[in-house]
């Protein structure tokens, strides 16, 4: 069986799982919503204060959001006593490429579900820009958590742990997606540091998954 | 761990350590409260820098230690690297709350403000963040191999994320706020301050390396592995399947 | 019987039979052991498991079978010593590895298909008996199902080595028997399999060998005997 097609059979796993519960849409969702709501209050109703917290809104949203991802890398399969058979069925790097798609396939839509709510609620449409910031953001925060999902996961004691390990590591991710986010911004540096970010995170979290998945 | 811990014994290179570390702390702190002058506008809140600028370059040079020793660990798997990485990440984590926590009360005389929005700080915020949950996902399993192998990764993706951290934290302070002002040991150094701080650097890391060669030994205890006895020789096992009706 | 290595090792060859997938060993454990909290599990242990082999694991609670099979299907790592396995190694925990809120059929292929026998899953599900329940949700299922449903995955999957721990716990009667003439089908294609159990009397029959963990040690006893 070649490494790329057990890639495939661990995504479409995934997807089949969430077909089957929509566990990660129903959790991550009407947070994302409730999120904007509450963001809008925060620092509305302005229209110019809307204006400018939007970018900010969006990216920050898919940060917290990738937390409550994170949970299903690796979480729910050991909560749910699946994980060993799926170690045992699947390559460590087809496992990890695997769950890194359906990870960036769960934070890509979230963010765009952010940014169509912000664009809407906040009367802020982002710039074109913006689509290379979702791209490769949430790639190196999928690599991140997928990485860190495990390695959290993994230890039956201190859950939030997820949190305080991925928020502080997705700054970049923050800083930059708002900036290219945000109209007006000289876009190039910003994309030059989101695709060097979300390189240099796959790269690192490639290169220690393995040890990752060990017991 | 039933057996108590002895304090680890000290060999001749401790005893020599020991003595440079006092004898540098001394000079630092002879030059650093009696020779340098006071600062012309600052007063006596700029000598925080003697102990703040030290602190934080101990805990950067800690970090990168951490960095190599996880990598070594990963490709060895010999703990002795993890106890390195580990007696390291705790001292770096002391260290950068002690630097954030002095230049906080440095900063209100100075700026006026317990806390500002610049890179330096925030970059070891993010630190102190990143290698509080490296000491922390150590006690989540069981297992000591495998609380040395998640700590690793942390130390390897906290430690190379920093940089684009530090950038991104740079560029965006850039687009708000062209010219930083709030820098004060950006100015030119008068020599004796500059010899102050020299010498408390040099007290900071021999003072430092020798915690941590303490911490490693006594790691190094609560990792002994108990004497097993095993009189017997196993004997291979073998299963071979017989035929089937 | 205090230690039945020797009289075990001795039917190499012999008893092989004439199929020369049942020689070659599927798993060759050399000095392994597992520390747990500092101290080993149990002292090194150097096993040898022939392709389509079953052999019973025993031991009172807390003697090490789980970290023995966990172990085996290379899960865990050695404290001590090295592991070689051909082949792909699983370890199944009664009737657990399935997602709960797939449905039998759909976590059946799914997991087959990890393994690029998706094709597979539908005969499974005939030889366990499970056509009747394709539709239902694993999480709906009682603990005895579940079992059957596992190892049907386990089947379609067809691995080279597979670590079943206490399946036999939550079984009926005709569970057990099923069970058995799974681990038969799964034996004749070359697949060893390791069974933690504590109800051997059930599967002892059948087996090619019996290991138990007492005292720190594992030995190798004749199932015929014990």
């Amino acid at each position: 069986m070649s490494p790329s097609v057990q890639v495939l059979a661990v995504l479409r796993r995934e997807l089949d799982v969430e077909r089957a519960g929509r566990e990660v849409m129903v959790t991550t969702a009407p947070y994302v919503a409730a999120f904007v709501v509450l963001a809008g209050l925060a620092f509305g109703p302005a229209p110019s204060e809307l204006a400018r917290t939007a970018a900010g809104t969006v990216w920050l949203a898919v940060l917290v959001a990738a937390v409550t991802v994170g949970h299903s890398v690796a979480g729910v399969e050991i909560a749910e006593q699946s994980w060993d058979l799926l170690r045992g069925l699947v390559d460590p790097g087809a496992l990890f490429l695997g769950k890194l798609l359906a990870v960036w396939a769960a934070l890509g839509l979230t963010w765009l579900f952010a940014s169509a709510l912000v664009a809407v609620l906040f009367d802020a449409p982002p710039p074109g820009s913006a689509v290379w910031a979702g791209v490769c953001g949430t790639l190196g925060l999928a690599a991140l958590t997928t990485a860190l999902g495990v390695l959290v996961a993994s230890g039956a004691r201190r859950r939030g742990l997820l949190a305080a390990l991925v928020l502080p590591a997705g700054l970049p991710a923050l800083l930059a997606g708002t900036q290219l986010t945000t109209p007006g911004v000289p876009a190039l540096p910003w994309a030059v540091m989101m695709a060097t970010y979300a390189a240099v995170l796959l790269t690192v979290s490639w290169a220690v998954f393995p040890a990752l998945l060990e017991e | 761990m039933t057996a108590p811990l002895h304090p680890p014994r000290s060999t001749p290179a401790d005893r020599t350590l020991t003595a440079a570390t006092a004898a540098a702390s001394l000079v630092a702190l002879v030059l650093a409260l009696v020779v340098a002058p006071p600062d012309a506008v600052q007063g006596q809140a700029q000598r925080l820098m003697y102990v703040h600028v030290p602190a934080a370059w101990l805990a950067y040079a800690c970090f990168a230690t951490v960095l190599v020793a996880s990598v070594a660990y990963l490709l060895t798997r010999d703990l002795r690297w993890d106890r390195r990485a580990q007696a390291a990440g705790e001292l770096g984590v002391g260290m950068t709350a002690l630097a954030i926590a002095l230049g906080s009360i440095w900063g209100r005389p100075v700026w006026g403000t317990w806390w500002v929005w610049d890179p330096r700080l925030i970059t070891t915020v993010v630190l102190l963040l990143v290698y509080a949950g490296y000491l922390s996902v150590r006690g989540l399993g069981d297992d000591r191999g495998t609380g040395a192998r998640r700590a690793a990764a942390v130390g390897i993706i906290g430690f190379v994320n920093v940089p684009i951290v530090h950038f991104s934290v740079v560029w965006w302070r850039t687009l708000h706020q062209p010219a930083t002002v709030l820098s004060p040991d950006q100015a030119v150094l008068d020599g004796r301050m500059a010899a102050a701080l020299l010498a408390a650097v040099v007290a900071f890391t021999l003072a430092g390396w020798l915690v941590v060669r303490r911490r490693i030994r006594q790691l190094a205890l609560l990792d002994a592995e108990p004497a097993v006895a095993d009189p017997e020789p196993a004997r291979p096992l073998v299963v071979t399947a017989k035929p089937q009706p | 019987m205090g230690h039945g290595a020797t009289a075990v090792s001795g039917q190499v060859g012999s008893d092989a039979g004439p199929d020369a997938h049942v020689r070659v060993a599927v798993l060759e454990l050399a000095g392994v052991s597992r520390l747990h909290a500092g101290r080993p599990v149990w002292a090194p242990v150097d096993l040898r498991v022939a392709s389509g082999s079953l052999c019973i694991v025993t031991g009172d609670n807390g003697s090490g079978k789980t970290t023995l099979l966990r172990l085996a299907a290379g899960l865990l790592r050695p404290s001590t010593g090295s592991r070689i396995c051909t082949g792909r190694a699983l370890y199944v925990r009664a009737g657990a590895g399935l997602r709960g809120v797939q449905t039998v059929a759909g976590a059946v292929a799914t997991t087959a298909g990890l393994a690029g026998r998706r094709s597979a899953a539908t005969a499974a599900l005939a030889v366990l008996g499970l056509d009747g329940s394709a539709t239902r949700r694993v999480g709906t299922l009682s603990a005895g199902e579940r079992v059957r449903v596992t190892l049907a995955a386990a089947l379609a999957a067809q691995p080279s080595l597979l670590c079943l721990d206490e399946p036999t716990g939550v079984l009926d009667e005709r569970g057990v028997d099923d069970l058995l003439a799974v681990l038969r089908q799964l034996r004749a294609g070359g697949c060893a399999v390791l069974l933690a159990t504590h109800q051997p009397a059930a599967v002892l029959a059948g087996a090619d060998a019996h290991l138990h963990l007492a005292g720190g040690r594992v030995s190798l006893h004749d199932p015929v005997s014990a």
